[in-house]
């Protein structure tokens, strides 16, 4: 299981991990360039000089041409230091790192309530094909792609929150300091994530499960007099289990940019929010603190499922 | 009661197949793919059954193990298996034989081989499905099983994954798969089919010999009649869905009783004939939902005369039966006579 394979391909998905780092972040610190308004003139107040401005703008190495910035940012940032933020004077990491167990919480929880929902709706549609409940669920599923989840989160504020008050309405207390209470306020934002995830799920658990179902080699199980219960959760999860990573990884970006407004709605300062109001402020080092958080986390997900693929299907041979 | 219905006497037949029929349905209704095929066979006794593409062989096999999709297709007919009928049987009860008394072997190893499970765990598990065994044990078990089918170092293979075996290897461990709870019979639905020749000589060797030396019947379904006259003492010649001719296999060599049989043993190649056109049965096999009425050969047939128009029973003939009502009036030539006349 864990053999050479499974070494060379961890191998190599590290070493495609820094160009993509660079990449990703260069071409954000370009797209804040091209925003309009001017951090100087934000920071130098309403009222400032065009000398003062200029002063600023000097200070901040914000004349500098954007290359330079960006070395400068880059330089720094493999040195551990991801600079201060311009309107807090904040360390960037500090917030992040302070921010970052919610928006994890948060993006778990809506994870596994995908999966545990979404797997075990596809896993009885799937049995009874063309059956009501199979066509519930995969209407359901429909529904559940279209929707948008922030409209879905005010639906689900005013009835789980407002009329039953059964969860709180809003905010979140941080999950290193208090996590039950964490867990608790991150149910509700968590489920109006999760919805278009539990479709997706659902939706090609259904899907894979049926073509497992129709190949030749269940077809031998029967034969062998395997009880059902085994041909099915053994043999048919294992050989969907490839496709399932599939939507997990790309599930699990989805969900990562959801809780930009999911965070918003729920009034919760996780990563969503501090990159919400740090763009809207041009406030470089924060936005490019927490692009590269993203985007680090992003990859070793992708990084994990590929190791997962190797380890579960055979078949998979190193790049 | 129990003992009245297990009896194994070698009077007793081991299958007793009766006007097992297959129909499919299609969005336009429903066809019959099979039509009242019957046989017997006895213990350790060795059936082949031949025909083409699309006359139902397989169809019947899987219908024997309860495999065809439910909700595609309607089974009549009866099979008594042990002196119990398989087609009335409940899902629980076929589980419990499938794969312990009886079992199966497909045409394509590589497809029927589950390809994320090592097949060493694939065929210890039909062996834990089927006996209360300790997974050490049943380890042991399968590593002398993928021994008795002829893998080399079996005790490393047992970890491997199908795709790393070849097609031969593949076919072995379905072998040894299908075989490890000695089941009485063994059906195998072109097991060599997919096979390099080469290959298939080996693996129809195997089969006689495990049938031999374990007593296991066997139903060999194959278009080889050259397989068969190796392998099997009996031979069923399926037409259309129908049994055409059911004979010991020296009597249909020598002397078949259906044109069909004859015309497949016409157009079997032969290296001491050179120099002529290979004959073939002209025509092609009438469709499922578009059977000719009376015989269902007579469009193909060179003896087909206006008696033919009767549907023809299948009927004793020596000792064999056979279904056409001109046996007895035509003289047909077979496999033997032709090489014999060619050397």
């Amino acid at each position: 299981m864990w053999d050479r394979r499974v070494f060379r391909l961890i191998g190599s998905s590290i070493l495609q991990t820094g160009p993509i780092l660079v990449a990703a972040t260069f071409i954000v610190f370009v797209l804040m360039h091209l925003v309009p308004g001017d951090i100087a003139i934000t920071l130098a107040g309403e009222s400032a000089t065009a000398e003062r401005i200029e002063e600023i703008r000097s200070m901040y190495g914000l004349d500098q041409p954007i290359i330079i910035q960006y070395a400068t940012w880059f330089w720094k940032m493999i040195h551990g230091d991801l600079s201060v933020s311009l309107l807090s004077r904040e360390p960037v990491l500090q917030s992040i790192l302070y921010r970052l167990p919610v928006t994890l919480l948060i993006v778990s929880l809506a994870m596994v309530m995908s999966l545990a929902i979404g797997v075990t709706l596809g896993v009885f549609a799937s049995l009874r094909p063309r059956s009501t409940l199979d066509s519930v669920v995969t209407t359901l599923a429909s529904v559940g792609i279209a929707l948008p989840n922030f409209w879905l989160a005010m639906i689900l504020v005013s009835f789980l929150a407002l009329r039953f008050q059964w969860l709180p309405v809003s905010g979140m207390t941080n999950p290193v300091q208090n996590p039950a209470d964490a867990l608790y306020h991150a149910f509700l934002p968590a489920l109006a994530l999760a919805a278009g995830g539990v479709a997706e799920v659902a939706r090609q658990t259904r899907s894979a499960l049926m073509e497992v179902q129709a190949s030749q080699h269940m077809r031998t199980l029967a034969a062998k007099g395997l009880p059902q219960s085994a041909i099915f959760w053994k043999h048919g999860l294992k050989n969907i289990s490839v496709t399932l990573l599939t939507v997990v990884g790309l599930l699990f970006n989805r969900l990562l940019g959801g809780t930009v407004v999911i965070e918003a709605v729920f009034a919760i300062s996780g990563m969503g929010s501090l990159v919400v109001s740090a763009a809207t402020g041009k406030d470089f080092p924060v936005v490019q603190g927490v692009m590269l958080a993203m985007v680090v986390i992003v990859i070793f997900v992708n990084l994990a499922i590929e190791i997962l693929y190797a380890v579960l299907d055979p078949r998979v041979k190193r790049r | 009661m129990k003992r009245l219905l297990d009896v194994e006497s070698p009077a007793a037949p081991l299958l007793k197949v009766e006007d097992l029929s297959v129909f499919f349905r299609t969005g336009a209704g429903e066809v019959q793919a099979t039509d009242s095929i019957s046989f017997s066979l006895a213990p350790g006794e060795r059936l082949g059954i031949v025909g083409e593409s699309g006359c139902g062989k397989t169809v019947t096999g899987l219908a024997l193990l309860g495999l065809l999709p439910r909700f595609l297709t309607r089974v009549t007919g009866k099979a008594y298996f042990e002196g119990n009928d398989l087609i009335a049987m409940k899902r629980s009860q076929l589980r419990a034989i499938s794969g312990r008394r009886l079992a199966m072997i497909f045409q394509e190893p590589m497809r029927a081989l589950d390809p994320v499970f090592t097949i060493g765990e694939q065929i210890s598990e039909t062996l834990r499905a089927h006996m209360s065994i300790g997974k050490r044990e049943a380890r042991n078990k399968v590593i002398d099983a993928l021994a008795e089918v002829g893998i080399p170092s079996p005790a490393r293979r047992y970890d491997d994954y199908p795709h790393t075996l070849s097609g031969g290897m593949q076919q072995r461990v379905m072998i040894a798969m299908a075989l490890i709870c000695k089941p009485r019979l063994l059906i195998a639905d072109e097991p060599t089919t997919a096979l390099d020749v080469t290959v298939q000589a080996q693996i129809i060797d195997l089969l006689q010999r495990l049938s031999e030396s374990t007593g296991t019947a066997l139903i060999f379904i194959t278009h080889d009649l050259g397989v068969v006259a190796e392998l099997c003492t009996r031979v069923l010649i399926a037409y259309a869905g129908q049994v055409v001719e059911d004979s010991p296999i020296e009597t249909v060599y020598r002397a078949p009783r259906h044109p069909y049989t004859s015309g497949l043993f016409r157009s079997m190649p032969s290296l001491g004939i050179r120099g002529t056109v290979l004959p073939s049965i002209g025509g092609r096999v009438p469709s499922l939902g578009n059977m000719p009425s009376g015989c269902r050969f007579r469009e193909r047939c060179g003896y087909a005369q206006p008696v033919c128009l009767v549907k023809p029973e299948l009927q004793p003939s020596g000792d064999a039966c056979v279904r056409c009502v001109r046996t007895h009036e035509i003289t047909l030539p077979g496999a033997v006579e032709r090489a014999g006349n060619g050397v």
